[in-house]
C-alpha cells in the first residue's frame, strides 16, 4: 500500500503537527493536535483547519479539496509520529461529527490488516471498548503502538 | 521484523518547526477534547475485554 500524504510539520515534542492541504479549492492549512485528557496516558487526536489570515481553527470546516484520502493518510502519518514518540500512550479519536467518525471508520477499515500490524485498536460501541471489527459502527476509536519489542 | 517494517514504512519523515512549541500547553480544540473526556467518563478507559 502506497498511500500520498501531505509533509507534516510538527513542534519538538510532536503532540502539534501542520500541512497544507493543496487542491481545487487551493492550500489550506491544518493543524493536528494530540491533547492530554484527564486520563493517564490518553491523549486526544483532534484536527481542522486553520485559517490562513487569522489563524483561527475550525473543526467543523468542509473543505471540499478533493483529497479526503491524503488527508486521512496524512493524519495517521502524525498518529504514527505521535506514538514513536509517547510510548504506550492511547490516541483516542472521535469525529467532529457523525460523518466524519465513519469517515475515521472507512479509513480504518481500508487499511486495517496494516494498521494492525503495529497498533492495537479498539472501537468504541454503546460506551463500551472492544477490538475494531469491520462493518461496524462506533462512536469513537482509541490505538495503542504496539510493544515492538514483544511484536518484532 | 514484520512490525518494525510496518513502522519504519509509516513513520513520515517530519520536519520540526520551533514555532510549533508555543501551542505546548494550549487546547487548541478544547470542545473535541471536552467531548472526549465526557465520553471516557462514560466508557471508561481503552481497554481490551
Amino acid at each position: 500500500m502506497k498511500l500520498g500524504r501531505y509533509e507534516l510539520t510538527s513542534a519538538e515534542n510532536f503532540t502539534i503537527f501542520e500541512f497544507i492541504s493543496n487542491g481545487p479549492n487551493g492550500k489550506i492549512p491544518k493543524v493536528i493536535q494530540f491533547s492530554s485528557t484527564r486520563y493517564e496516558n490518553v491523549f486526544n487526536l483532534a484536527f481542522g483547519d486553520k485559517h490562513p489570515e487569522t489563524g483561527e481553527l475550525d473543526d467543523f470546516a468542509i473543505s471540499n479539496n478533493k483529497d479526503t484520502e491524503k488527508i486521512l493518510a496524512t493524519v495517521a502519518a502524525s498518529v504514527y509520529a505521535f506514538s514513536e514518540n509517547h510510548p504506550g500512550a492511547w490516541v483516542y479519536a472521535t469525529g467532529s461529527t457523525d460523518a466524519r467518525t465513519r469517515l475515521y471508520r472507512i479509513g480504518l477499515t481500508k487499511y486495517l490488516e496494516e494498521a494492525e500490524s503495529v497498533f492495537e485498536i479498539l472501537g468504541q460501541r454503546y460506551f463500551e471498548w472492544e477490538p475494531f471489527e469491520k462493518g461496524k459502527n462506533y462512536e469513537a476509536f482509541a490505538v495503542k503502538m504496539k510493544n515492538s519489542n514483544l511484536e518484532v | 521484523m514484520k512490525t518494525l517494517e510496518a513502522k519504519e514504512k509509516k513513520v513520515p519523515a517530519i520536519r520540526i518547526d520551533k514555532e510549533l512549541n508555543k501551542y505546548d500547553n494550549i487546547v487548541l480544540f478544547p470542545e473535541k477534547l471536552a467531548k472526549a473526556n465526557e465520553m471516557l467518563q462514560k466508557a471508561g478507559l481503552p481497554k481490551k475485554k
